[in-house]
């Protein structure tokens, strides 16, 4: 089922789109989920949710591309239960690495803070990554947006484990610097 | 912390990206003209292998070749259900040794010395050595590679040697722990034969390896999932009696491949490229490789601006192998606008079709989401 027909049939609040929504894109929100939090029963409950919070705002939202609206809602969604469960010491996921490395790009700024600046920064980021190539933008995105191991992202990309984080690095550094360059105090 | 914020904020990246990471990768045949870094950490991670097998044959039945033994006997105690559990998972491995040449043109000539046997079966052939930091040779790698559009025509057929102990190789290897710590052992055969333990691993249907150190040096042969136990004996009775002479292989000797990119060489096959801006393309990306300092191949990317930022990848490959011509559709200058529109429908995943064909010595392979302006590019070659 095409997803301009799953938007519609939440709009006409026709339950049946939830069970399509999970047919068709479950594997993939459950993916992010168990990347970010590490384990199934979370993972589950947090892509349980997704479903729900996204019949809850269509209507009023119409996303255009349904894949990215559930992928942003289950991203949000778990990141809030890592940072509970990290709280209580439990559970680990990709998501802890993932964090480390992000260290990398902003370590001790006030910016990020600030409501303004992280509009400014957002679009700065969004900036880098469309003068990457694609493959280093994708590979950016698939371990700083989905959080994807390493190995699976040389396993998606036919690249060593080794060549994917030497790469990764590169991106961070660059990234840095990119935004250092554009003003930001990082 | 800091860092949590901004994976929170880098939730707000355009769509477009986050819809684009995760879609599935290119043909891999595209990355074999261009795999040589990662053909050299799979070394490191067989070799490391082999070194591990050695520390641990005495905890095995041993058994005692004859001449009457057979391939499959080789295998004897092989358990197909725990095989090759320490052989994979290589995490961040560094690449051990310094720089690689390759001496694989040299094929007809090292068959006709004996230096290596003949495998009419297997069209590709790979000659790989790697040196380390100060010129020593560190390992040699043959590889012999079939293709086909079946699954029972893929074969890989490697063997890997080296005469000296490198300590940190073993640093490369990780291997499965069960849940009390204990390192799992994969089920190997081990078979005395003239004084030497063969230790040999896999089954049918499973990727199978055989590792011995003799006194000319350490051998590993590794054969895929459908290569029969009889392919990987007959190269262990080969290089049993024809060892390898490592210092045959000088460095300076072997053809050195480096990458580099169209912003480096923007003239780079010039003469053999259309003019992609004219079409309305924008250059995204490329990988040269030059042999000895020579283009021998080319990857572009250009991005259609007026077609939803849809890519044209452009492959070109002066060197082509034996798959690469035989998958032409046939000679630049016969193509015609019918035969590229009638292609096999695209792939529905990546939604590309791939154009091969001869244009001159050269084999160019493109993938296309439009199908109708990649003719126009061809055309302008005409």
């Amino acid at each position: 089922m095409d997803d301009n027909t799953i938007v519609q049939m939440f709009w006409d609040r026709n339950q049946n789109a939830i069970s399509v929504t999970s047919e068709k894109y479950g594997a993939y929100c459950m993916s992010i989920a168990y990347n970010i939090l590490g384990n199934y029963q979370d993972a589950e409950e947090c892509v349980s949710d997704t479903y729900l919070n996204t019949w809850n705002s269509i209507p009023t939202n119409r996303p255009k591309m349904l894949s990215t609206y559930l992928g942003k809602i289950v991203r949000n969604l778990s990141f809030n239960l890592y940072k509970k469960k990290k709280a209580q010491k439990r559970g680990s996921g990709q998501i802890s690495l993932v964090i480390e490395e992000l260290a990398d790009v902003i370590t001790d700024s006030n910016d990020i803070e600030n409501e303004w600046n992280k509009k400014l920064l957002i679009e700065s980021i969004n900036s880098y990554l469309s003068e990457l190539p694609d493959v280093k933008r994708r590979i950016f995105v698939c371990r700083y947006w989905y959080a994807d191991s390493v190995k699976d992202i040389a396993g998606r990309f036919g690249m060593t484990e080794n060549n994917v984080s030497v790469t990764l690095q590169r991106l961070r550094s660059q990234l840095h610097n990119y935004l250092v360059e554009r003003g930001f105090e990082l | 912390m800091k860092e949590e914020k901004l994976f929170e904020l880098l939730s707000d990246i355009e769509e477009k990206y986050i819809n684009e990471a995760r879609k599935p990768a290119k043909n891999n045949k595209k990355k074999l003209w261009f795999s040589l870094v990662a053909t050299a950490a799979c070394l490191c991670i067989i070799a490391g292998l082999t070194m591990r097998e050695f520390n641990r044959s005495d905890q095995h039945v041993i058994q005692n070749w004859n001449e009457s033994f057979t391939a499959e006997q080789y295998f004897e105690y092989a358990d197909a259900d725990e095989l090759m559990q320490a052989n994979n998972n290589a995490s961040d491995a560094e690449v051990p040794y310094a720089e690689s040449r390759y001496f694989s043109d040299r094929r007809q000539e090292l068959e006709n010395n004996k230096i290596i046997p003949v495998i009419d079966t297997h069209p590709l052939f790979t000659f790989q050595v790697n040196y380390n930091a100060d010129g020593s040779l560190y390992n040699v790698m043959l590889l012999w590679q079939r293709r086909g559009d079946e699954p029972d025509d893929y074969s890989d057929l490697n063997v890997i040697a080296g005469f000296d102990t490198i300590p940190q190789i073993e640093d490369c290897i990780e291997v499965d722990i069960d849940k009390d710590g204990n390192v799992i052992e994969p089920a190997i055969t081990v078979t005395k034969r003239d004084g030497v333990e063969i230790i040999a691993e896999g089954a049918e249907n499973q990727n199978k390896t055989i590792t011995y150190k003799n006194d000319s040096g350490w051998y590993q042969i590794t054969g895929s999932y459908n290569d029969k136990y009889e392919s990987l004996v007959a190269l262990l009775d080969w290089f049993w009696t024809h060892p390898i002479d490592f210092s045959q292989y000088k460095m300076e000797e072997g053809d050195n491949y480096t990458v580099t990119t169209l912003n480096e060489m923007p003239d780079a096959f010039l003469d053999y490229l259309p003019d992609f801006e004219q079409y309305g393309y924008r250059y995204s990306d490329s990988s040269l490789s030059l042999k000895n300092g020579t283009l021998v191949a080319a990857e572009l990317f250009y991005v259609d601006e007026s077609d939803n930022n849809s890519t044209i990848h452009w492959c070109l490959q002066t060197e082509p192998d034996y798959y690469e011509r035989k998958e032409c559709i046939g000679k630049l200058e016969d193509l015609t606008k019918e035969q590229v529109i009638n292609l096999p429908k695209p792939d529905e995943v990546t939604r590309e079709t791939k154009i091969q064909f001869m244009q001159g010595d050269y084999v160019v392979v493109i993938y296309t989401t439009d199908i109708e302006k990649a003719w126009k590019l061809i055309e302008s070659l005409l």
